[in-house]
């Protein structure tokens, strides 16, 4: 499969950088509950990041195809998307997590692996606390074994 | 006075500079929800050490020679931080980093001097760790960009001694 944009990082650099970090977060995270933590830190962690990190794919992004596109846009090819969008929202599948690849090489606890994603994933919540007009939840994920993420990006409805 | 500005753009490489951003903000972040729930940075430097020794143990080269270990270990990241291999020896390789993706994302957070460079040498704990797994090699880290010098001096040689460890 081919990368849908020109001058890419090939996949197998993009798939290093992800579980790259995700082993730092593997192991801040389980040397955190060694001093009696809990993943609440980590969660509130994560979404602050996504809160407050201009993510550059991401800048100038204030219509629905402009933020799928800054979310996916380099991974398209490496995590193995398809999209579908429609006019209040869109359906992100992703069939490859190098992050649960990643953690998968260092433990087989399904539930700690089940609880890194969920924090992993406080990320996009961070990132669409600042974007106006839409919401995103996942339906399903690969760390819960249901063979692939599935985010879903809704228009926000009044009163939310 | 922290200088740390990419002279070599690409599309590829910004990219690339925005997965290693990825991961220092997830970390200062991480560190900053631990500290406020009364961790100190010791229980980072443990982890991030961790890290490194699961690199070496499962990713960078298995070898003597710390010239191929050298030119391995940094192979994805020479652009990236625009490395210079400054000396290169049989019994050691010194490179030169004239950037850093890393404290580029941390600056976005935070002015503090200070905390940039404690943070820079507790993401070095991950060097550390992944030389600590090579009884041959040893890691020299001498100033960085984030405590105000120009490049990060970084070093790998063949033990001389019995003594393993020695930053300068």
């Amino acid at each position: 499969m081919k990368n849908s944009k020109k001058n890419m990082p090939t996949n197998e650099v993009l798939c290093a950088m992800d579980e790259r970090r995700a082993n730092w977060l593997y192991y801040l995270y389980d040397e955190a509950v060694k001093q009696g933590m809990d993943a609440k830190f980590a969660e509130e962690a994560i979404f602050r990041c996504g809160e407050n990190y201009n993510y550059a794919m991401l800048q100038g992004a204030d219509d629905l195809k402009a933020i799928v596109d800054g979310l996916t846009a380099t991974r398209v090819s490496a995590w193995d998307i398809n999209i579908s969008t429609e006019n209040d929202g869109a359906v992100i599948e992703q069939h490859y997590c190098p992050l649960v690849k990643c953690w998968e090489k260092t433990t087989s606890d399904k539930e700690k692996i089940k609880t890194l994603c969920a924090i992993s994933r406080k990320c996009y919540e961070g990132i669409f606390s600042k974007i106006d007009g839409f919401n995103c939840s996942f339906e399903q994920t690969i760390a819960n074994g249901e063979g692939c993420c599935k985010m879903v990006i809704s228009k926000e409805k009044k009163g939310e | 006075m922290i200088t740390n500005t990419p002279s070599v753009k690409s599309e590829e490489l910004d990219i690339c500079r925005e997965g290693f951003e990825h991961r220092a903000a997830w970390m200062y972040w991480l560190l900053e929800e631990a500290e406020k729930a009364g961790l100190d940075d010791e229980f980072a430097r443990k982890a991030i050490f961790n890290c490194g020794c699961f690199l070496g143990k499962n990713v960078t080269p298995q070898t003597d020679d710390v010239v191929e270990f050298a030119m391995q270990f940094t192979k994805d990241a020479k652009d990236v931080y625009e490395m210079d291999y400054v000396n290169v020896t049989p019994e050691r390789v010194d490179v030169e980093f004239h950037y850093c993706p890393m404290l580029n994302a941390w600056k976005k957070f935070t002015d503090d001097e200070a905390k940039l460079a404690r943070l820079c040498d507790i993401a070095m704990c991950g060097d550390r760790g992944t030389l600590s797994e090579y009884e041959q090699f040893e890691f020299h880290l001498g100033r960085t960009i984030a405590d105000g010098n120009p490049v990060c001096e970084v070093g790998f040689s063949k033990i001389s001694t019995n003594n393993k460890g020695g930053e300068e």
